[in-house]
Order: structure tokens, then C-alpha cells, then sequence
């Protein structure tokens, strides 16, 4: 029997000794016909399916929306054991109270790039870092000065972890917990109202592009790829320049986010979940799977810079998972500036690389500068 | 004796050691520093010098010299419609009349100089045109009481009665293309005598950037015989900002006209753009044949100027400045330019049956994107103009 590759359908070349043998013989011409049929019609039907609304559908119903859900359930959790430990002060009770403020921050932390919009407001409200100590203790125990619990850095997160770990804490418990009670209520509103919030926005972000109020997918695209990038800022800036002083003596530990609950790296691990989620999604529906597909008008698609996207986000987790391993982070940082180094170059390098994907996707993310000379 | 001669020159050799490791070598690495920075400023100024030089070649006198075709290849297509008056000539015409008004709307872009010191645009296409002056003319024409030339039209100084807006008049009725059979003899006059002004405009145009003699032979005869003075190269003085001959101080102040007239297109077409949202009514005479043609070559004057030259025509340009001071912008920018475009055909290849909601909204978008480019070139221009590189003060003392 002569062969011809037009002949042979692909879903008989595996039945029979007789083709078997004329594929070997003919194996080039199969492989590139196979490589032709994968390249030429099963690549392009995946590929041109995926579109901006799709992900930001993926978006919303696989990232925001259960993010901003779990980040309440934990402030209700939260809540009811803090309300518990106030009702009967105990070392199991204290410490069940712990443990459901470990849950919420980091939900609210692995949550934080999907917080766009009107949520973001709430980041200066109940996640200011780091607390003010000193007021908290002497405020929580003199109710003349109970006036100077009204700013944020003696309440939020960082106001709560203080006052559940702190040197004391169990002793103290008493006089701390009405502002504790009253904390984690506003934690738990607050969170609330971001889901609610959301989920009367949740129509809006998926149906972006009928002008209600987004004109086009993209614009709601790009409110969360300027999110994630500012997590990155904030990460880089905040969370460990300024802690290492950046890599020099003498570092400032204390300014570390959840030291006293030794959750720093915990936490860090939280946010960088929440990139992952928020940039690859379930790996198919993603923004990443946009960036490797999607030609722009003047960009093109740039399936490397998806595929270094995703290591970039391995090496990260595995340098956190590597940090995770040091006991006391806080004396770490405090004797060796230069522990979070290696992580800095990597997310910087990670920044780097979505700033590179807004361009490729050709979103509308502005750069502070840009900002500056035009506001 | 010997201990004591190498202790005392031995002294001087520590201290200067001292002095150059602790006062000479930091002072070394300040000057390195400093001749760095100032070799930057040198290459960024020549390549300042070069973007303003090719921009001048490859935007505007490519973009005159496409124009003054264009009009040469309506003169002849009046010419042909006034011995015929044929559907196919006036199909030709129609043509021509197009390739020109996109040519001019090109050229917007540099709106300054020659085109702001001798208004141009008013001389080429005066909007509104005169239309009670016009029809007076065709009155007087008919009646045998005036003969109208080229030369009475540009006598008489009247830019409204002429240029391509009156020629527009004279071709359409309400939007549409007029049967070759209903323009009148004396119209016909009357258009010969525009299209026949028109030229000897644009070549104007073109002899005020280059200079009367550095124009063609056949330029120069056109000006000559329309008695048209002849004119010394604005771009001399354009691309060669600082020397004792021109007016421009410094590379700085070139470059801000380009940028500032840049965004002064997008302003422009925006603010006529944003009313096609609007229910469209029956259009006024002085209304727009074409108005999405308008504003997407518009935006390709604002884009030939931004990549230095006209399509097939680019070498240095903007972008290269901009890309030097901030690449992310740069990129932003183009595209930006290619969405802005994409979004007023969007606009134009809307179904006749479109709600007017659905074209309210892709206006809407349109516009939207013109405004992010208007913000991202509005970014670039200090980043660009303002770097001491092109001496942005030189006007003050240089």
C-alpha cells in the first residue's frame, strides 16, 4: 500500500503492524504533519477562545469574589473568639483567639489583590503597620485617654495582634479587651461591607465594556493589574526595605508585620498566593494564559513572558518556603539585614515583569510619573 | 643621615597618598560622574538635533509635498469634469477632493510657523466657508458680470469663498455626491477657478518651509506666474535652533512645538468627535463629508509626527526621544496612537441600523482612548522638552 499523509486520517494511524510500520518509515513527515495539526489548528481553536471578559469572569468568580468572602467568614471567626476569650479569660480561650486572628489576617492578606476599587480605601484603615505600642498601652488601661484609640495604627490588625501577644497579654487581657471587642467589631463591618461591596459590583466587572462603568474589558483589567502592582510596591517598600533598612544595620524588626504572632513569613506567603491567584488564575483562564495568546494592536503576545511570570512565582515561593523555616524571623532580621534580599530581587524582578504584561496586554496602568505630569 | 632622609621624603609620599586616596579619588569618581552625565546630555541633545531634522524631511515637507499632489490631481480632475461633465469625471474629482482634504488634515500636526504666521489653513480650507459670498459669485458668474480666476480669488483675499471646503460645496448636496449633469457652467467656473487657487496655495505652503528656491522648476513657475513673492526656508531656521538666524533659542523649543501641537490635534478633533454621539440630524452645509476620515488622519499627522516621517518615510524621531526618557511611555504612547484609531473606524463600520445608545457608547470609547493619548503624550512632553540636555532655558541665557 502506498502512503500518502493525505490519505490517513490521524485516527487510524495507530491501528494495525502494517501502519505502524509505514509511520516509522514515514515518522518525519508524521511528526510534522502531527506538529502542523497541533500548531495549526488545535493551538489557535484553545487560544482564541480565551478573551479579556473571560478572565475577568475567572477573576471574579475564582479570586475576588471567594477571597473577599473567606476574608469575612475569618473576621466573623475572629469575632466570636475574641467575644469568648473577653467572656472567659483562659489560656485555651486566649489561644483559640490567636489562632482566629492568624486566619483572618491572612485571608485579608492573601486577599489583597483583589481588594481594586472601593475596598482600597479600607488598607489605611485596618492594616496599618506597625502599631502604636506605646499609646495602646497606656490608652487601654485609662479610659481619660481612651480618645487616642481612634487612629488607625491602635486599632485594625496590627492594634489587635498586640494586644493578643504582647508581653502580658494574658494579665492585661481585661483592660485590653473592650478595645479589642471594639477592633475586631469594626474588622468584622468593615470586611462585610467589602464583600457586599463587591457583590453589587460583581455584574459590573464581569460586564465591563457596556459603559456601566467601565467602556472597555480592558479598563477593568487594568484596575487589577495596578492593584497587584502596588501589593508588589507595597511588598518591596514597605514590607522589606524599610524593615532591612534596606539590607543594612541597624534594621528595624519592630516595623516587621505580624512579628509578635510570628507570622511575617506566613504572610508574605499570603500575598504571594494572592498574585499567583490573582495574575494565573486556575493556569487556563487567566491573565498570564491572555498575556501568551492575546496580539494587541501595536503589542503581540508574548507566551515567554507568561511562562517567566509563572517561574518568577515559583522562585519566589520557594524562597518563602525557605524563610519559613527560620524560628525566630524577628532576631533574624535584626542581626542579618540582608535576610530578604534575595526575595527583594525577585519580586522586583516579578514587578518588572507585570509592568511588561500591562504593555503586552496594552492596559491602561499608569506609572506614578505619568500620573504626576498629568493630574 | 639616611634614616632621617627617608623619614622626611617618605612624609610627603604618605600624605599625598592619603590626600589622593581619601580627597583625589572621590573627587576622581564626582568628575567621572560629571562627564558621564555630560556625555549623555551631548548624545541626547545631537539626537534631539536629528529627530527635529528628519521630523522637518520626513513629516512636513513629505506631507506638503503629498498635498500639493493631491491638489494637482484635483486641478487636473476639475479640468477633465469642466470639458465633459461625466459621472466617471466627477467620480474622479470626488476622489481627488478626497486624497486632498485627507492630506490636509494631515497636516495638522504643524499648525505652527508658516501655517500660524500666514494662516495656511485658512488660505487651503477656511471652515465655515462664505456660502452667501459663494452663491453670489455663481449669481454674477451666470449673469455674465464676473469672470472669476484663481487669481481674483486669492486677489481678493477672501479665504471663505475659496479652498476646499467651498470645492466641497460645489461637488456635494447634504452629504452626497452631486450628478455630474446638475453642476452648473457657472459652478464649473468657479471650482476651476478654486482648484487653480488651491495650488498655487499648497505650492506656497510648500515654498515657505523649503524656500522659494529650493522648490522644483515647475514649483517655482507656478508661484511665478501667480506673482506669489518668493519665500526663505522656515526649516532652516526650525532645525537650527540657537545660531544667530533663527528665532527657536534652543533644540527645547522646536521639539515643544511639535509635542504641543500634537496634543492641540487631539483636543480639537475630540471636541468635534464627541458630538457624533449625539442623534444625528440632517447635516448642516458647512457639516463634515467625511467625519471619521477627518479625525483618523488627524491622528495620523499627530502619528507621522510622533514616528518622525510619513508612512515609508521614518528615521529618527519622537518616539526615539521619548523611548530615551522613559520606554514604557514610549510604548504606551503607540499604542495608544493604534487604539485611538481603532476606536473612530469602530465608530464608522457601526450598521446604519445601530441604537443610538450602542453608538453613544462607542463614541463614548473612542474619545475615551483619544483622551488617553492626549494624557500620554502631554506626560512625555516635559520629559523630553524640559531635560537640560536641550537647554529648555536658553531663552534666559545660554
Amino acid at each position: 500500500m502506498e502512503f500518502h499523509n493525505k490519505d490517513v486520517p490521524g485516527v487510524f494511524l495507530f491501528s494495525g503492524n502494517k501502519i505502524i510500520k509505514q509511520i516509522n518509515r514515514h515518522s518525519t513527515g508524521l511528526a510534522l504533519l502531527v506538529v502542523l495539526f497541533l500548531t495549526g489548528l488545535l493551538v489557535p481553536v484553545c487560544s482564541a477562545e480565551l478573551t479579556t471578559q473571560d478572565v475577568l469572569i475567572s477573576i471574579s468568580d475564582k479570586g475576588t469574589g471567594p477571597n473577599l468572602a473567606k476574608t469575612a467568614n475569618a473576621a466573623a471567626a475572629l469575632s466570636k473568639n475574641v467575644g469568648q476569650f473577653c467572656k472567659d479569660q483562659n489560656s485555651n480561650t486566649l489561644e483559640q483567639a490567636r489562632t482566629a486572628w492568624k486566619t483572618a489576617y491572612l485571608a485579608w492578606r492573601h486577599a489583597e489583590s483583589f481588594m481594586y476599587g472601593p475596598s482600597a480605601r479600607l488598607e489605611k484603615k485596618i492594616n496599618v503597620w506597625p502599631a502604636a505600642t506605646v499609646v495602646l498601652d497606656v490608652a487601654v488601661k485609662d479610659s481619660k485617654l481612651g480618645h487616642m484609640l481612634n487612629t488607625a495604627d491602635t486599632r485594625g490588625f496590627s492594634g489587635l495582634e498586640y494586644l493578643l501577644y504582647a508581653k502580658g497579654s494574658e494579665t492585661a487581657a481585661k483592660a485590653r479587651c473592650s478595645h479589642m471587642l471594639a477592633i475586631t467589631r469594626e474588622i468584622v463591618t468593615d470586611t462585610k461591607e467589602l464583600k457586599t461591596q463587591w457583590e453589587t459590583k460583581t455584574d459590573e466587572f464581569k460586564r465591563a465594556g457596556d459603559g456601566n462603568p467601565f467602556l472597555l474589558p480592558e479598563d477593568a483589567l487594568s484596575l487589577m493589574v495596578a492593584r497587584v502592582l502596588n501589593v508588589t510596591e507595597v511588598l518591596l517598600r514597605d514590607r522589606i526595605a524599610v524593615v532591612s533598612n534596606f539590607f543594612e544595620k541597624p534594621s528595624r524588626p519592630d516595623n516587621l508585620e505580624a512579628w509578635l504572632s510570628r507570622s511575617s513569613v506566613l504572610s508574605l506567603e499570603a500575598t504571594v498566593k494572592g498574585i499567583r491567584q490573582a495574575i494565573v488564575g486556575d493556569g487556563s483562564t487567566g491573565l498570564t494564559t491572555l498575556v501568551a495568546t492575546k496580539d494587541g494592536l501595536y503589542e503581540s503576545k508574548d507566551p515567554k513572558l507568561a511562562r517567566d511570570i509563572k517561574k518568577q512565582l515559583g522562585k519566589i515561593e520557594k524562597t518563602l518556603s525557605k524563610l519559613n523555616k527560620i524560628q525566630d524571623f524577628h532576631a533574624r532580621i535584626k542581626d542579618k539585614p540582608g535576610t530578604l534580599k534575595k526575595l527583594y530581587k525577585q519580586l522586583n524582578t516579578l514587578q518588572e515583569q507585570l509592568v511588561e504584561a500591562a504593555l503586552v496586554l496594552e492596559l491602561d496602568v499608569r506609572s506614578g510619573i505619568e500620573i504626576q505630569l498629568t493630574e | 643621615m639616611k634614616k632621617r632622609f627617608i623619614l622626611w621624603t617618605g612624609r610627603p609620599v604618605i600624605i599625598s597618598l592619603i590626600f589622593f586616596l581619601g580627597l583625589a579619588l572621590p573627587l576622581h569618581a564626582a568628575t567621572e560622574g560629571g562627564i558621564k552625565k555630560g556625555v549623555e546630555d551631548f548624545l541626547f541633545e545631537k539626537k534631539a538635533y536629528t529627530a527635529v531634522e528628519d521630523y522637518t524631511e520626513n513629516t512636513v515637507f513629505k506631507t506638503i509635498e503629498l498635498l500639493v499632489q493631491e491638489i494637482e490631481n484635483l486641478n487636473t480632475a476639475v479640468a477633465g469634469l469642466s470639458k465633459s461633465r461625466t459621472d466617471a469625471d466627477m467620480a474622479k474629482t470626488i476622489e481627488a477632493w478626497k486624497g486632498a482634504m485627507a492630506q490636509f488634515n494631515r497636516h495638522w500636526a504643524f499648525n505652527y510657523g508658516p501655517a500660524a504666521h500666514y494662516d495656511f489653513h485658512k488660505q487651503l480650507a477656511t471652515w465655515p466657508f462664505d456660502k452667501v459670498w459663494v452663491d453670489h459669485y455663481l449669481d454674477e458668474i451666470e449673469k455674465g458680470n464676473l469672470e472669476v480666476t484663481a487669481r481674483f480669488l486669492r486677489k481678493n483675499k477672501h479665504s471663505s469663498t475659496r479652498g476646499l471646503n467651498t470645492a466641497a460645496y460645489l461637488l456635494f448636496r447634504d452629504g452626497k455626491v452631486r450628478p455630474a449633469k446638475k453642476i452648473t457652467p457657472a459652478e464649473l467656473k468657479y471650482l476651476r477657478a478654486v482648484s487653480q487657487a488651491l495650488l498655487i496655495e499648497s505650492v506656497d505652503f510648500e515654498a515657505s518651509w523649503r524656500g522659494t528656491k529650493n522648490l522644483s522648476k515647475e514649483k517655482r513657475k507656478i508661484l511665478k506666474d501667480a506673482g506669489v513673492k518668493k519665500r526663505s526656508s522656515y526649516a532652516v531656521e526650525f532645525t537650527n535652533p540657537g545660531e544667530s538666524d533663527s528665532r527657536y533659542t534652543s533644540i527645547s523649543i522646536p521639539l515643544q512645538e511639535i509635542f504641543q501641537e500634537c496634543t492641540t490635534v487631539i483636543e480639537d478633533m475630540v471636541a468635534g468627535f464627541s458630538e457624533l454621539g449625539q442623534v444625528q440630524e440632517k447635516s448642516a452645509y458647512w457639516d463634515s463629508i467625511d467625519p471619521y476620515a477627518d479625525a483618523l488622519d488627524m491622528l495620523k499627522g499627530v502619528e507621522n509626527s510622533y514616528y518622525g516621517g510619513v508612512d515609508g518615510a521614518r528615521d529618527a524621531s519622537l518616539s526615539d526621544l521619548v523611548a530615551k526618557k522613559n520606554q514604557i511611555l514610549d510604548r504606551r504612547i503607540k499604542a495608544s496612537l493604534a487604539h485611538s484609531m481603532e476606536r473612530i473606524k469602530a465608530v464608522r463600520d457601526l450598521p446604519s441600523g445601530a441604537d443610538a445608545q450602542t453608538r453613544e457608547l462607542m463614541v463614548k470609547i473612542a474619545v475615551s482612548e483619544c483622551e488617553k493619548l492626549f494624557d500620554r503624550i502631554t506626560a512625555a512632553t516635559p520629559l523630553v522638552t524640559a531635560d537640560s540636555a536641550v537647554k529648555p532655558w536658553a531663552a534666559y541665557g545660554r
